[in-house]
């Protein structure tokens, strides 16, 4: 079915992402915790409320939502707002980079919200951000990276800023 | 006569009360409450009924039952058909002692109940004990769901489950800190094992093999594979409800995801369930009537169309177009020297940094951009394979935009119908045709769903045509017969399509069923199963497109026709006014086999619309013979 497809193709970008020493590894360099693509797995895991199964019926996931791949940090570890924030930049990365491209929208404000960022900085992180992205967006080999690799480099543009 | 049997009743009361409650006190509690509870009616109060999932069953007889699968959403062993009986059972369990936030209690588990009767019978005065309920309160993110959504999606062709589009509902929260994408969204869908093919699938889906479940999540998930991935616009009616109504909504909808119920694709579907939910409120009933099917569209009519006391919707629901949709919108509201440069950049992405590009104004640029990126990221999902493989172009867009200063581009957004405005989804029409060779004929027509290519509306797939189970029957005044029937028939014109790269103008037909092979024989009806594929050109001056299409036929035998033909077709549609539409269609037809008559088979219909479910079409075809009719056809 597609949706084994589409999971096991999410699933071996996953695990090109481990050989993958990018733009994206070189980032995660501020203590932000565990990378919640690489430590917590992705897909199901990160989505743990979801009764996948109870709606496929009426959605064809595109996105490797239901990809599961073993997690090397414990649960406790893979909760709380960074993690939250990765599966959401995860599963609308191509909208939240095209509004962050744009400067605003309902993907950047929510991303805004639940990384619980205070208003009067959030105009500072949203230019701190697209100017990191434009360089990154810019870059010779960002074209031919996974969805996956992009997502996590959008994560690392906003919480680099955030902590810096 | 009356106090005695009054007596008997209430020593049996107490008597089974005591069977269920620990203690004196909770009993004696416990079967005050159930004695009101039966002085107000409430075992068959139509809430009551509604959140224990009572049905009518059978069509003969009008034996009520529970819809839910399981006998442990029960607590009492009769709960399944009696409400009573469950009544009673639940009205004991809620006095029965408390444990500090547990979520087992029967008040938390039974939510809508509790919420319910307590309005009804007002618990406080029985000296009941409140459970807290931890899991409830977090799922329903304490009292900051203000307000409800329901949600239409627009259909979708790739999904049998999907073709009439869906229904969910929207939890909208007041939460600091919160908007729309984080909202949680409540769906019914059918639990599919991942190793069911499509046969299996749809066999088991009409037939009920499948369990179907409430389950909530995340709006975002929804919008971005709706909207993004699957381009399926979403209309969304946000509803007038009080508190009280939105707590009790909230809890029916937390009791029902602990249970199941058998999922029918054509009735018992996501449409109807979640239409039944709003049976708690004000007397409301979008369901009673219905027919063997319930579609999106119904539910979202029946839901707008209630007045007085139940109107819960009024106003216009917000429409959230999908890329799909953005992305024309915004292409046809370029100027054509931004069209111009649109195209200069897909044919050359390099020229981003060439002189004619870099010297047009800021606006425009943002303009331009913007139709690029909903350009590349439409025609990479639509299966076509444009970018798939190279999506370099999309990243050197995404670049620019990047480097400009941060701003939105400015389009204008264009009108749009709303589901609940459009025509009821079944069709039937009566129509007199003279026939060139047979004479007078009456015939009718009968569309279960869904649309053809001279009514789509708001909700349907833009330039499409969809129907199932569609009968046609032909009558001469001495028999009659077939004149066509289509199990299913799908028809996809993409009249927007741009005739950019990627954005081709294909178009494609697939029909199953049975058709008269020749209209001088009424009894020449066969079995036939035909595909096309072509070609779509748009004729913007009428809204409409011309269609070239290459396909052919299989067939069963009729006294020499051949099995099957090979065709080349040439389709004209389009309308003339927001009444008045038009298809005019020529077909030849090559017999794969010598004895099949080569022949032009030629149509053409104009239909006027007289009021949103009436409408008269003018009808021409010729078959070997020449037949024209008209026809009266109402929706129903």
């Amino acid at each position: 079915m597609k949706i084994n497809k589409k999971g096991f193709a999410i699933g071996v970008a996953l695990v090109g992402t481990l050989a993958f020493a990018g733009v994206a590894q070189a980032q995660n360099s501020t203590g932000t915790g565990p990378n919640p693509y690489r430590d917590c797995g992705i897909g199901a895991a990160l989505f743990p409320t979801v009764n996948w199964a109870a709606v496929t019926s009426n959605v064809i996931w595109d996105v490797g939502t239901t990809a599961v791949i073993s997690a090397t940090a414990s649960p406790q570890t893979c909760q709380g707002q960074y993690v939250a924030a990765a599966a959401f930049i995860f599963e609308t990365y191509d909208a939240l980079t095209e509004e962050a491209a744009k400067g605003s929208g309902e993907h950047i404000v929510s991303l805004m919200n639940i990384l619980n960022v205070e208003q009067d900085i959030r105009a500072d992180l949203i230019s701190a951000v697209r100017s990191e992205m434009a360089g990154q967006v810019s870059q010779a080999g960002f074209n031919s990276l996974e969805k996956v690799q992009k997502a996590e480099t959008f994560y690392f543009a906003v919480v680099n800023s955030l902590k810096s | 006569m009356f106090l005695f049997s009054n007596f008997l009743a209430n020593l049996l009361v107490v008597t089974v009360i005591c069977c269920y409650a620990t203690s004196a006190q909770s009993d004696e509690a416990a079967a005050n409450s159930y004695m009101k509870a039966v002085e107000l009616g409430l075992e068959n109060d139509p809430v009551w009924l509604t959140i224990l999932g009572y049905e009518e069953k059978g069509f003969v007889s009008s034996r009520r039952e529970s819809a839910f699968r399981s006998s442990s959403a029960f607590l009492h062993i009769d709960g399944k058909s009696n409400p009573s009986s469950e009544l009673l059972a639940t009205l004991s369990a809620f006095f029965e002692p408390v444990g500090s936030g547990s979520n087992e209690h029967a008040q938390c588990k039974y939510r809508a109940r509790y919420i319910w009767l307590d309005a009804e019978l007002v618990f406080k005065k029985y000296g009941i004990e409140e459970q807290t309920c931890d899991a409830y309160e977090e799922w329903k993110k304490h009292e900051s769901v203000n307000s409800i959504s329901v949600l239409m999606v627009g259909g979708f062709l790739e999904n049998p489950a999907s073709y009439f589009g869906h229904n969910m509902i929207k939890l909208n929260t007041s939460r600091h800190n919160s908007n729309n994408l984080q909202n949680e969204s409540v769906n019914f869908g059918a639990d599919i094992p991942q190793t069911d093919g499509i046969f299996k699938y749809i066999y088991s889906g009409i037939t009920g093999k499948y369990r179907g479940v409430f389950s909530s999540s995340d709006y975002f998930h929804f919008a971005n594979n709706y909207g993004e991935t699957e381009h399926r616009d979403i209309w969304e009616y946000q509803l007038n409800l009080t508190d009280h109504e939105v707590s009790l909504l909230l809890s029916l909808v937390w009791e029902l995801m602990q249970t199941d119920f058998t999922y029918y694709f054509f009735d018992k579907n996501c449409a109807y369930r979640m239409a039944r939910l709003f049976s708690i409120l004000r007397g409301i009933d979008l369901t009673t009537g219905h027919n063997i099917w319930y579609a999106p569209q119904t539910f979202v009519q029946r839901m707008a169309s209630q007045s007085g006391d139940k109107q819960i919707f009024d106003g216009s629901p917000i429409y959230h177009p999908s890329r799909q949709s953005r992305f024309y919108n915004r292409y046809y509201d370029l100027s054509s020297d931004e069209q111009n440069t649109v195209k200069a950049l897909i044919q050359t992405p390099s020229r981003l940094a060439a002189n004619d590009y870099q010297a047009i104004k800021l606006e425009s640029k943002y303009r331009v951009l913007d139709v690029l990126l909903d350009y590349y990221q439409y025609t990479s999902s639509d299966g076509q394979g444009y970018i798939t493989d190279d999506n370099s172009p999309y990243t050197q867009v995404l670049a620019e935009r990047y480097r400009l200063p941060a701003a939105d581009a400015a389009f204008t957004d264009s009108p749009t119908s709303s589901p609940h405005q459009s025509r009821d989804i079944s069709y039937s029409a009566i129509a007199y045709s003279d026939n060139s060779t047979i004479g007078s004929t009456w015939r009718f027509r009968i569309r279960p769903a869904y649309y053809d290519t001279l009514d789509h509306g708001a909700g349907h797939v833009a330039n499409a045509a969809l129907s199932m189970a569609e009968l046609e029957l032909v009558g001469d005044g001495n028999k009659v017969n077939v004149r066509r029937f289509s199990f299913i028939k799908i028809e996809r014109v993409n009249l927007q399509a741009t005739g950019l790269p990627g954005d081709s103008r294909r178009t494609w037909l697939l029909e199953v069923g049975a058709a008269q092979d020749r209209y001088d024989d009424m009894g020449s009806t066969v079995g036939i199963a035909r595909a096309q594929i072509g070609r779509a050109y748009p004729v913007l001056a009428v809204n409409g497109v011309i269609t070239a299409r290459l396909g052919g036929a299989l067939q069963s035998s009729y006294h020499g026709s051949g099995y099957g033909y090979l065709s080349a077709g040439l389709t004209a549609s389009g309308s003339f006014s927001e009444l008045l539409r038009f298809e005019v269609s020529s077909e030849f037809r090559e017999g794969l086999s010598t004895t099949h008559e080569d022949r032009l088979v030629n149509s053409a219909a104009l239909r006027y619309e007289v009021s949103r479910n009436l409408d008269i079409r003018l009808l021409y075809e010729r078959n070997v013979v020449n037949e024209l009719g008209l026809s009266v056809g109402a929706y129903w």
